[in-house]
């Protein structure tokens, strides 16, 4: 086994985590002391961010230990088009409904959904999927449009309720982006100088841990999918340290409790009855090759895209001086970016990754903001 | 007043008139008489202004004045009327200052039922009454159905200096140590529990209560460097005013800090930050080591802070921030929240 801390709901019990999360950190450290040089590993997912974040989990590892946060929240990636578009539909008489977390995203030209419905757009805040399909219901004269974004996650959601019968008013924009292929990208970069991946746990609970084998098998790439809370991050970076150390780049899976190999087969069959695969525009990225769920044919007759006069394609999807894309990549951290707490803050964000809860930036903002590493 | 069915403030109350007069009177009759006893509202009769008197030495005098507003008014553990009292009494007592007479400002919608009206206005005289604290001028406006949401309360309090030096927010020094004088975000939290589309079972209680006279010998001790009444923005905001004002760092250990399950499962639910969560009836307080046992030894003799406790501690740099230690031993910061967690939680 690549860590001697593999059942840690059982240890966890009564005893203290803080002395536990000790012992772990010390088995990381003695691993990371034997490798013997800076490690850096990126995890593909916001909520593991504000894992580390909010849990001070950098202040506990080495310096030259560094955890870098990679394209892993859904409301980041998603191309500044998408408000754009809902925003015209919604001035073309159409309701529009949403989560809570695209309201305030601004596009380029920081214009946001939360505005437009302040200035007397119908657009409507929702917790699922369903109450968007009864607004359907309750509108027969109206169309309704879904705001259909996020990761292999959500995505299922949205293909039950095009498989359900919903009513022909019930329109999907979907912009749904696959995890996969955004780490090709981040590994086709021969300057990435990544030692390793820790995997999305909820992402996984979808497609199982298969498609992450081809990044140890043919890219050497370490990869160990780890859950959210605390002790089970810090338990996969000590199983991805064991990885490194034995250089055995694997598929291990730290978060078993609710991924397997194979994933989720209904959500899968789902996905792939409704959803075709295509190329698709990550924001301030570009186009990642077969990264996006679109509408199968058989479905076209709820694209949302379809409403609109002529498709909208912005060429800038960034605002001026916003470094969202290589923070998304790692690239940078939000501190190295000109905005960071100046003009972009929580309360006045530029760019995606300071609105989400799951941005990089807004994490940055909230929980290092100043000195803590 | 006749006390018929469902009798409501209307807007001919806010006329200067008779109607107006029955109103003030229903009030004071509320706030004194009906609760047993007119001792608390003085001068009795009603003029233009209030007169004060005076005597002795002691002479500095601590002015405060705060406003509330609250959704729902009436909440587990209290209603509005507790917080008018709480609000001010607590500004004035943890800058060292008896409270001693209180003015109230009424802001009443109309439409508003009486018989609410009197629940909160015996509260308040009752909240007042335990203080010791004499409510000395009053004012009342009704405004239209739908310009204000039910009821929002003005005090403004008038304490004397009982210390040589009031207690400041700029004095906290490196080794201090921090104490919380109880649990943290209970306010907040059952707030949050009871408002509309909001379906939780609890009956978390508000922690609303008022720090006189339960305070009363423990801010003498000159020990005390600083000490806030927390309130909106939680420990959060109390804690970075503190680290700001003084210049030094507070680190705060989340292992000490006493929360509620069923606050810490309400904040967990809904995405929130406990530390965020305001409190109506909670003190932070940065001490001299050599006092600690003393101040602590002293809270403890009353229910309101009889879980006082040292939840961490000063250090000199990088000032103006405050840590957590979190619950695997890492540290984050804990800034002051932007903007509320959640609109009207006090």
């Amino acid at each position: 086994m690549s860590s001697r801390f593999k059942d840690h709901s059982s240890m966890r019990k009564g005893s203290d985590i803080r002395t536990y999360a000790k012992e772990i950190i010390s088995s990381i450290s003695e691993k990371f002391n034997q490798i013997g040089r800076p490690v850096k590993i990126m995890h593909v997912c916001g909520t593991h961010e504000t894992t580390v974040a909010k849990s001070g989990i950098r202040s506990l590892l080495p310096d030259e230990l560094e955890i870098i946060s990679g394209p892993g929240c859904p409301v980041c990636v998603c191309p500044a088009e998408h408000v754009t578009s809902a925003i015209q539909l919604a001035k073309d008489g159409h309701i529009i409904v949403t989560f809570g977390d695209m309201f305030k995203v601004p596009d380029q030209k920081l214009v946001t959904l939360a505005r437009a419905k302040s200035e007397g757009l119908d657009i409507r805040i929702v917790y699922s999927v369903t109450d968007a399909l009864k607004i359907a219901r309750e509108n027969p004269d109206r169309k309704i449009v879904w705001l259909g974004i996020g990761f292999e996650t959500t995505a299922p959601m949205t293909a039950y309720s095009l498989m359900n019968n919903p009513p022909a008013n019930y329109y999907v924009l979907a912009d749904f982006r696959l995890v996969p292929p955004a780490l090709d990208v981040l590994i086709s970069d021969p300057n990435h100088g990544l030692d390793g991946f820790i995997l999305p746990g909820h992402v996984s609970t979808i497609i199982g841990t298969d498609p992450y084998e081809r990044f140890a098998s043919e890219d050497k790439m370490p990869g160990v999918v780890g859950g959210f809370d605390p002790i089970d991050f810090l338990i996969a970076m000590d199983m991805i340290l064991q990885q490194i150390l034995e250089n055995k780049p694997r598929v291990d899976n730290a978060y078993p409790q609710v991924v397997s190999k194979k994933g989720n087969q209904m959500a899968l069959d789902a996905l792939e009855e409704v959803f075709t695969i295509a190329d698709a525009k990550w924001r301030g990225i570009g186009t990642i090759p077969q990264s996006g769920y679109e509408l199968a044919d058989k479905y076209k007759q709820h694209d949302a895209r379809s409403l609109l006069k002529e498709p909208i394609v912005l060429d800038n999807d960034l605002f001026k001086g916003c470094q969202c894309g290589s923070v998304i990549l790692g690239k940078i951290k939000p501190q190295e970016c000109g905005h960071f707490l100046k003009r972009c803050t929580p309360e006045t964000a530029l760019g995606p990754c300071m609105v989400s809860d799951e941005g990089t930036c807004r994490i940055a903002a909230l929980y290092q903001s100043k000195v803590i590493r | 007043m006749d006390q018929e069915h469902e009798q409501i403030v209307d807007l001919a109350m806010n006329g200067g008139g008779k109607k107006m007069d029955a109103l003030i009177k229903f009030i004071s009759e509320n706030l004194g008489s009906q609760t047993g006893s007119e001792d608390i509202i003085s001068p009795a009769h009603m003029d233009d202004s209030a007169v004060i008197e005076l005597k002795g030495d002691n002479n500095k005098i601590v002015i405060t004045t705060d406003s509330h507003t609250v959704d729902p008014v009436f909440f587990t553990g209290g209603n509005i009327g507790d917080l008018s009292i709480a609000g001010t009494v607590n500004d004035l007592t943890v800058m060292g200052a008896e409270p001693k007479y209180l003015t109230i400002g009424m802001i009443i919608e109309e439409g508003f039922k009486f018989s609410d009206l009197s629940k909160i206005v015996q509260t308040i005289g009752k909240r007042a009454r335990e203080t010791g604290v004499r409510i000395v001028a009053g004012d009342t406006k009704v405004m239209p159905k739908g310009d204000l949401s039910n009821i929002i309360l003005n005090t403004a309090g008038f304490g004397l200096l009982i210390r040589e030096y009031p207690i400041s927010d700029a004095k906290t020094k490196p080794g201090d140590k921090i104490i919380l004088t109880g649990s943290i975000g209970d306010h907040g939290t059952s707030l949050m529990a009871l408002r509309e589309g909001m379906d939780f079972q609890t009956d978390l209680p508000s922690d609303a209560a008022p720090f006189w006279p339960a305070f009363r010998d423990v801010v003498k001790n000159t020990g005390i460097h600083s000490m806030k009444d927390i309130t909106r923005g939680g420990l959060a905001s109390a804690s970075n005013e503190i680290a700001d004002k003084s210049g030094v760092c507070l680190v705060i250990d989340s292992e000490e800090v006493i929360v509620k399950p069923e606050a810490n499962a309400i904040c967990d639910i809904l995405g929130l930050e406990i530390y965020e969560i305001s409190c109506e009836g909670r003190a932070i307080m940065a001490v001299d080591p050599d006092e600690v046992e003393n101040v602590i030894a002293e809270l403890h003799k009353y229910e309101l802070s009889k879980e006082a406790k040292v939840v961490g501690y000063v250090e000199e740099a990088p000032k103006g921030q405050v840590h957590i230690i979190t619950d695997i031993g890492g540290k984050r910061i804990l800034d002051k929240p932007y903007g509320e967690p959640i609109p009207r939680v006090c």
